[in-house]
């Protein structure tokens, strides 16, 4: 338990990260693109990429079995 | 809300109705393909360890391994497709416009450092250029210097292609300026 709970920790702290580093990204370039049209379709295309990504990374995680530890028994 | 860059007469902030421009550069494709063929080394990894190491340690070819090497392959990839989007990014939003009124550096080094530098052509006092390297060569890009008047030292436009014909482009606009005009923008009167 306690490994799947440092795992789980870890996973979502690197996709807090990637979200916030994600968003700067997407506002750096609206803002300062030239080409709002091309900014907006490049961001579209990024946000459906990453939600598939993220998609398969939360479906891979669920598939992992963790070995279950009962530190009472010990 | 405006959408003032979809006007086609409206390319940078701060530039005026009757500016025209002449040349709006970026860095040669060259640099961005260098940059993407760095990126795609780290692709390479994912597929140098689905060809070659799990071929070479059976261990990792176990059920519960595939499933591990799976859950750090997706989370790898989000990270990559980040990497090219960066990539873009910055090369996109890196650009050099050449008006009859000045020169405007627009610059992106990272995603939290934007500049944009502008110098009128009245100020320039030298312009040169610099091709290194077999691929500058090869593809004819390079640095173009402009020095100015004033007590900034130097204005460079990085890796931009044809760097000569910037030069000759500057120089012919420096040339329009009335003499009178000439070093005097800028400074204090």
């Amino acid at each position: 338990m306690i490994i799947k709970l440092i795992v789980q920790t870890v996973f979502y702290i690197l996709l807090g990260i990637h979200a916030i580093y994600s968003l700067v990204m997407v506002y750096i370039l609206l803002h300062y693109g030239k080409s709002k049209i091309l900014s907006l379709t490049v961001c579209a295309l990024y946000a459906i990429i990453m939600t598939t990504l993220y998609a398969a990374a939360l479906a891979n995680f669920s598939a992992l079995s963790f070995p279950d530890f009962n530190l009472y028994e010990i | 809300m405006k959408f003032n860059f979809l006007s086609p007469s409206f390319l940078f902030p701060g530039q005026r109705p009757d500016e025209r421009i002449y040349l709006v550069t970026r860095k040669h494709w060259m640099v961005l393909a260098k940059e993407i063929f760095v990126w795609l080394i780290f692709v390479g990894i994912l597929f140098f360890y689905d060809g070659f190491i799990v071929n070479e340690f059976p261990i990792l070819d176990t059920p519960q391994a595939v499933k591990i090497a799976n859950f750090v392959k997706s989370v790898y990839l989000m990270y990559l497709m980040a990497g090219i989007m960066t990539i873009w990014i910055l090369y996109y939003l890196n650009y050099q416009i050449i008006t009859n009124e000045r020169l405007v550096d627009v610059d992106q080094k990272n995603l939290l450092f934007h500049s944009t530098t502008e110098i009128h052509i009245a100020q320039i006092e030298d312009v040169s250029s610099e091709i290194k390297g077999v691929l500058g060569n090869l593809f004819n890009y390079g640095h173009v210097y402009v020095q100015t008047a004033g007590t900034k030292t130097r204005f460079e436009f990085d890796y931009i292609p044809d760097p000569n014909a910037v030069v000759k482009q500057v120089l012919d606009l420096y040339k329009q300026v009335p003499l009178q005009q000439r070093g005097l923008k800028g400074q204090k009167q």
